[in-house]
């Protein structure tokens, strides 16, 4: 598949703003079947890119617009090719052989196995494993799938109830949420479990040349995880979706939480008070559709 | 016997001086072999090392004349150099600040005029266990901030690091020139009962004190620079220039004549005076946040003549408040986009960003391993003995003694939070032992050391001398080379008996004089 991806955020300002200071996260990854094959970033003012990897090995722009300006448009325009990864398979290992080789997980992937800012181990997430736990002799890729399915099949897809800044305790309260939040949860029970797993941030294209507006869950910006399944490495699972991720799971950044891998991240002066952001995405697959189809429109934020 | 002299003839102008075999509370000091802790103490407690008389109440060769000095002088003349030098400080308005204190925030840093004393000997080898400690630091954090040798190597466990609050995920990758991490640093030194010298602890974010050696030197020479003179007492006076060198050596590469800032969080923060007194002494613009711009991913300071670059930003405002962009977002104090300009290459920060890691309490166990693992050499100057209570065995033995040892949590500084055993009344260990079974891993024990002992004038009046326990605080610059102050800041904990030496819980200072060959 070969998707074109035009991310435009805008904002616009009450008062000027200037010494705007930005971390994008923008860039598709290059790896798992994924080529990022054509990536630009521009500013509608005058902007200052400089590009790098951070920790988590994520293409990160570091973007500042110093003069003042009234509004802002950073648009970040993608090609990217992907092929439909294949299904984790069963890795024949039962979860209690699997938690023999606990302590060196625990060094490798610490960041993986640990609370984060927005997946903190409370007693809510805890109550939440103990019904939910590994069987003994559960293969881990099996666990894992069942914990995506699982997560879906108590909450509502629901966008009122979570803001972006939600902890998992927030959809553990109010028994719905969004994409973001059932990866926060489903990560929060597989870390339990001794399972590293990360979150991720990318887009999901539309199923087909329909609009896709009648589906709720089917925006283009999208959440879902990473588990690292033994003998397999990191593998893709969509919790809202209840599946492994396919070939229109289009990856950006992974990190620990949300908190890691916010698309847009940071801070300006002005003398104004307020400034308002709007997101316009497009994802089109170009290969076997018409040009012109403009995919799914808004973001979850 | 030189000591016993001293005492009789200070007894006889009514300057008591409590001597190295007087009165005070010893404690309950223990050698702990390698590996666990031991369940019984020894049997005999030591006695704290005199630094300025032997065993025998001999005067050390190198204390000889300061002792001499003293013993020829009135003790009312003893107590006006006290308050000689107290109204001199007040004059020069050498302040510090307390934290969690409401009413009149900024103190005077109590100061006694009694010098302790370092043979050239001595300083010798403390310089360059100094270097040795600093140089592993330093290649620990370019390590564990690249790719992670150390780690993979095993030597240490990456959770310890990976889990630490002072490890920056936003600081990986950035390369500073020379991979100078540490500029500078403070190393905290304590003399034990057998007469060596052992790290306490290692400060290498934003270490400070070095202007109360400068001032306190100004002091000396005014009230005793007959004495400094004959001893042949090494200068300070010239770190000023040797943090501006060291500085201006980190600078991008392609600037000449770099420019250097040094970056304060404003009056209300403790070291306040001191940012004041070192971009004076180096004659350099003292800047807060907001005079501050990155643009481009350059730094620039704000003038009336418009924007001036800025090459090096000796920065004196901790991590999370030093770029809204990755950390604190609601910090006002910082310079957004500053980390993306270090990133970038176009200014160098110092200390750069992150090096809270290398003083992290529970990583400074394995220090010595690092300067092996760096260097390949043995440490030079040994560590007080650190042990871990993330390790469930470990715990167990330290909670089973718990009044043997001082117990200090990972993450802070400056002695908050630290309990001495010994010392702790019951409720303070019940409390203690019920913070460390939370959260074991976010404590460390240590046994406590019987820091060695100085005579340093006390009483009412000012007119006696007792012996009060220090420790040592030396500076260390790592610029393309590095560079020590000889010396450093001894700080004095005037209450009798008291281990605590820090300025914010009532410790004092004194001039430390590394005398020349």
């Amino acid at each position: 598949m070969r998707y074109r991806i035009i991310h435009a955020t805008r904002f616009a300002y009450e008062e000027p703003a200037y010494d705007s200071q930005n971390e994008v996260r923008l860039r598709p990854w290059d790896r798992d079947g994924q080529r990022c094959v054509e990536f630009t970033l521009s500013a509608s003012a005058s902007a200052s890119i400089f590009p790098f990897d951070d920790f988590f090995g994520n293409h990160v722009h570091s973007l500042s617009v110093s003069p003042p300006h009234q509004e802002l448009e950073i648009v970040a325009r993608s090609i990217v090719e992907l092929a439909t990864p294949a299904e984790p398979r069963e890795c024949g290992v039962g979860f209690a052989e699997f938690l023999r080789g606990d302590s060196s997980r625990g060094q490798a992937f610490f960041e993986y196995l640990s609370e984060s800012r927005y997946i903190p181990f409370s007693e809510r997430l805890r109550r939440f494993f103990w019904m939910a736990h590994p069987e003994e002799d559960e293969d881990v890729t099996v666990y894992v799938a069942r914990m995506a399915r699982y997560v879906r099949d108590q909450f509502e897809y629901e966008t009122s109830a979570t803001h972006v800044h939600s902890s998992l305790n927030d959809i553990l309260t109010s028994g719905g949420g969004v994409c973001q939040d059932f990866a926060h949860l489903t990560i929060g029970i597989l870390r339990l479990a001794g399972v590293p797993a990360r979150y991720v941030s990318g887009y999901l294209a539309p199923p087909s040349a329909a609009s896709g507006a009648a589906d709720v869950t089917a925006q283009a910006s999208h959440a879902w995880l990473e588990a690292w399944l033994p003998g397999q490495g990191w593998c893709g699972f969509d919790p809202t979706h209840r599946c492994a991720t396919d070939g229109r799971h289009i990856g950006i950044a992974v990190g620990r939480d949300y908190a890691d891998v916010p698309p847009l991240r940071g801070v300006f002066r002005s003398d104004g008070a307020t400034s308002t952001m709007s997101v316009d995405l497009s994802v089109v697959r170009t290969d076997a559709e018409p040009p012109g189809n403009p995919g799914a429109g808004q973001s979850q934020q | 016997m030189l000591g016993e002299k001293f005492a009789e003839r200070s007894a006889a102008s009514r300057a008591q001086f409590a001597g190295p075999l007087g009165e005070l509370p010893v404690m309950d000091a223990q050698h702990v072999g390698s590996g666990m802790p031991v369940r019984q103490a020894s049997a005999a407690p030591e006695r704290p090392m005199n630094e300025m008389f032997d065993a025998e109440g001999r005067a050390r060769p190198e204390c000889a004349r300061v002792v001499n000095y003293l013993l020829a002088m009135e003790s009312q003349r003893l107590a006006e150099l006290g308050e000689r030098a107290h109204r001199m400080f007040l004059r020069m308005g050498v302040t510090f600040n307390v934290y969690g204190n409401e009413a009149g925030s900024e103190r005077i840093f109590p100061f006694d005029p009694v010098p302790r004393i370092i043979s050239a000997d001595v300083w010798a080898e403390l310089e360059a266990g100094l270097i040795q400690r600093v140089r592993a630091l330093n290649a620990f954090l370019a390590d564990i901030y690249g790719e992670g040798e150390i780690l993979k190597d095993n030597v240490i466990p990456r959770d310890l690091i990976m889990g630490s609050p002072q490890f920056r995920h936003a600081a990986v990758g950035i390369r500073p020139p020379h991979d100078s991490f540490v500029t500078v640093a403070g190393i905290d030194l304590v003399r034990a009962a057998d007469g060596r010298f052992h790290i306490l602890e290692d400060n290498v974010r934003t270490p400070s004190g070095v202007s109360y050696v400068l001032e306190n030197r100004v002091i000396m020479t005014r009230i005793m620079p007959e004495l400094m003179r004959a001893l042949k007492v090494r200068a300070v006076e010239h770190y000023p220039a040797e943090l501006l060198a060291s500085l201006r050596e980190l600078a991008p590469s392609g600037s000449s004549d770099p420019t250097v800032a040094v970056l304060t969080p404003g009056p209300f923060n403790s070291a306040f005076f001191e940012h004041v007194f070192l971009s004076q002494q180096m004659g350099v613009e003292l800047v807060e946040g907001q005079d501050l711009a990155c643009v481009d991913h350059k730094l620039f300071m704000k003038t009336v003549h418009g924007l001036k670059r800025i090459d090096v930003l000796y920065r004196r405002i901790d991590d999370d408040f030093l770029d809204p962009v990755v950390f604190r977002p609601d910090s006002l104090l910082g310079v957004p986009g500053l980390t993306a300009v270090l990133r970038a290459g176009n200014a160098v920060a110092a200390n750069a960003i992150g090096t809270g890691i290398a003083d992290d309490k529970a990583v400074f166990a394995y220090t010595p391993k690092m300067i092996k693992y760096y260097l390949g050499e043995a440490p030079i100057i040994p560590i007080v003995e650190t042990y871990l209570l993330r390790d469930p065995d470990v715990c167990e033995m330290v909670l089973a003694n718990l009044e043997r040892y001082v117990i200090k949590p990972t993450g802070a500084s400056g002695g908050y939070g630290v309990v001495i055993g010994p010392q702790a009344s019951e409720r303070e260990l019940e409390e203690t032992r019920m913070r460390v079974e939370q959260a074991p891993a976010a404590f460390i024990a240590q046994p406590v050391v019987q820091l060695s002992v100085h005579p340093t004038l006390a009483g009412a009046d000012g007119t006696t001398l007792a012996p009060r326990h220090v420790d040592l605080r030396p500076f260390v610059l790592l610029g393309a080379k590095p560079r020590v102050l000889p010396g450093g800041l001894t700080r004095v904990a005037l209450r009798e008996g008291s281990l605590i030496v820090n300025s914010s819980q009532g410790g004092g200072s004194k001039d430390t004089w590394v005398l020349e060959n």
